[in-house]
């Protein structure tokens, strides 16, 4: 049974020059307890494709497709319900959280405003719970950080205010957009074994969006990686990033610094640049940088179809184990 | 002798509750044709230490040399020609490039002499990007390209020494890859000096061939990369490696380190360092241990490290090598 099932995600957004594609067909599904987690370049459709279930997209957006969170389905759900909903049963943490926190009130009244909106309980009721939140992302001094401001907290300790105040009505599912990019690697690491903690001890589903892929691997049960707004390779962690078999996702990781690797080896880069949404090239969308392509990758996309242990949209697969 | 060369520099701001020590001397060098990395968290100094060595800000005490001549502090008069040599790329190539030009007319700017457009096309070349491009205005790139132009624009006045001020902090992996292999080729086929200052500790340890470690104003630990990278020296340096993320699909947290940089303001007593660190002992609250030379071409400043004698090797569980 799974937390949030996702079929044919599409959306459109509204530019100057029309609308545009930015995520053309996405399916997957989150399992509770589970990591799962989205790579992939900027402008892949990641953020794009969450802002769409939580209904935050820019007016005359299209959405088509389905999403199932909890035996209802999230598109098309009038915005009232849409946004009871989200903040409660399903929350999200973005990555700046300077700019999600209000910085004229205090942690106390940010954490528990949101809790009695919710939830309805008095005041008392409410503080307790703030407090208890504030020791769950281990804020150190919570009876005076309830009467502090953002600013007077450094980037991790605002990312875990941040996060307290998502998990404050025990979400089942929280959206996790690039929520350690802007932080120091030590800092990344607490919000990393935080996020793992309050999974296991919350039974918290969690979809972790970044380009890191070092991030990725470190938490995520199972990944995703995203091109061009689809879905290329998505399976269990180990595998995918163990034995990639889509060429873009194989590409990926090796434009990264290994550790092992030899000094002085150069990185592999992938040529050129990913396509700007409205210019996605026909067939499959990664064939004019992949060493790989035939002919059928010109102009057929490739379908996510089983691909073994995982899912995969190749009409190569250059990489397969015999 | 190096092309550029800090000693002892310390920078203090005016701060509110008084004057803040943001760096509070601290030494480094960069010879021409290598790559120097300088790593940290965030307000540990090191964006103020790449001000300052560029004269941006001026440094209270300490001297800053480059090739030889005084560094002096950026004033309204034109920097003298000699200076002009070592140049700064700064981390938002966006906010760094004006809107309003072509890349190609600013990148000129830099460019002496005539046949200024010739001289253009050569640089976009040399930082991979096409000669058509010069004509285009910054928002039709991507952020790998822009900074790419940021970097064709400081190589504009025949630099020795670049700094680059978390150059690759805005970049996908792909367009990081790109842009490390650049800055390789910069230092090997142009003999340029790199100053690399980055958070980013696995791109720093492929490019930089040194490696500086800087916390709270001051120069913890130097050596080369692949001895700094496989046996740390301080403490903080081991912590730094340990909490850098593994793309390898094994699913192993990385290791956090407790605690936040301290307030540059009021230091710790003794060692900067020793509220944080897991190894404290005796002597580290009461005094501050100078960065001293250990066996094989390293320094640290750490009570555990005995001076010229080989590291030793510190074993905090889960840190891999």
């Amino acid at each position: 049974m799974s937390v949030l099932s996702v079929e044919g995600l599409r959306v459109r957004l509204p530019t100057p020059g029309g609308d545009v594609t930015v995520v053309d067909g996405v399916d997957y599904e989150v399992r509770p307890s589970e990591v799962f987690g989205i790579a992939g370049e900027s402008g892949s459709g990641k953020t794009v494709s969450m802002l769409a279930l939580l209904g935050l997209l820019p007016e005359r957006s299209s959405v088509e497709g389905s999403a199932r969170f909890g035996g209802r389905e999230l598109i098309g759900m009038p915005r009232r319900t849409l946004r009871q909903l989200s903040g409660r049963d399903l929350a999200m943490v973005f990555q700046d959280p300077y700019t999600s926190l209000h910085p004229m009130l205090s942690v106390g009244r940010q954490l528990t405003e949101h809790v009695r909106l919710h939830l309805g309980v008095d005041r008392q009721a409410a503080k307790r719970r703030a407090l208890e939140l504030l020791g769950d992302v281990r804020i150190p001094d919570p009876q005076s950080a309830l009467h502090r401001f953002p600013h007077q907290f450094s980037g991790g300790m605002r990312q875990r205010l941040a996060i307290a105040i998502a998990l404050a009505c025990r979400p089942r599912l929280l959206i996790a957009d690039e929520p350690t990019t802007a932080l120091d690697v030590t800092v990344q690491a607490g919000i990393l074994r935080l996020l793992d903690r309050l999974r296991h001890e919350h039974e918290l589903s969690v979809i972790l969006i970044t380009h890191d892929l070092g991030v990725l691997s470190s938490l995520a049960d199972t990944v995703s990686i995203f091109y061009a707004g689809r879905v290329v390779e998505s399976g269990p962690r180990e595998e995918v990033l163990q034995r990639p078999r889509h060429p873009y996702t194989k590409a990926l990781l090796d434009a990264l610094p290994h550790p092992e690797a030899a000094k002085e080896k150069p990185l592999v880069a992938i040529g050129g640049v990913p396509p700007a949404p409205g210019r996605i090239p026909p067939g499959c969308a990664f064939h004019p940088r992949c060493a790989y392509a035939v002919e059928q990758c010109l102009s057929v996309v490739p379908r996510l179809a089983a691909a073994g242990d995982r899912r995969l949209a190749c009409h190569v697969d250059p990489f397969v184990e015999p | 002798m190096s092309a550029l060369e800090l000693h002892d520099v310390v920078v203090e701001y005016e701060g509110r509750g008084g004057r803040v020590r943001a760096v509070a001397g601290a030494s480094i060098a960069v010879p021409a044709g290598r790559i120097v990395g300088l790593v940290g968290e965030s307000g540990c100094g090191k964006s103020t230490l790449a001000r300052a060595a560029v004269g941006l800000v001026p440094a209270t005490a300490g001297t800053i040399s480059f090739e030889g001549r005084t560094v002096t502090p950026l004033k309204r008069r034109t920097r003298p020609a000699e200076l002009v040599r070592l140049q700064l790329v700064f981390q938002n190539p966006y906010s760094s490039l004006n809107p309003r030009r072509t890349v190609g007319s600013q990148v000129g700017d830099g460019v002496r002499g005539v046949a200024r457009k010739a001289r253009v096309q050569t640089l976009f070349e040399l930082v991979g990007l096409p000669a058509a491009a010069a004509s285009r205005y910054p928002h039709e790139f991507s952020g790998g390209q822009r900074q790419r132009v940021a970097i064709a624009r400081a190589l504009a006045a025949d630099p020795s020494v670049i700094v680059l001020d978390e150059p690759l902090a805005s970049l996908d992996a792909s367009a990081q890859a790109q842009f490390a292999n650049l800055l390789t080729s910069l230092a090997r086929e142009l003999g340029v000096g790199l100053l690399l200052i980055s958070h980013d500790l696995a791109i720093v340890r492929h490019v930089a061939d040194d490696v500086s470690v800087m916390y709270l104003g001051r120069i913890v630990e130097v050596a080369e990369t692949q001895p700094l990278w496989t046996n740390p020296a301080h403490p903080y340096s081991e912590a730094l490696i340990a909490a850098v993320p593994r793309p390898d699909g094994e699913g192993v947290l990385p290791e956090s380190l407790p605690g936040e940089v301290p307030d540059p303001a009021s230091p710790p007593s003794g060692c900067r360092f020793h509220p944080r660190c897991p190894y404290a002992f005796e002597p580290c609250p009461r005094e501050e241990p100078l960065l001293l030379p250990l066996a094989g071409n390293r320094a640290a400043a750490c009570w555990l490290q005995e001076p010229g004698a080989t590291p030793v090797q510190l074993s905090r569980p889960g840190v891999v090598s």
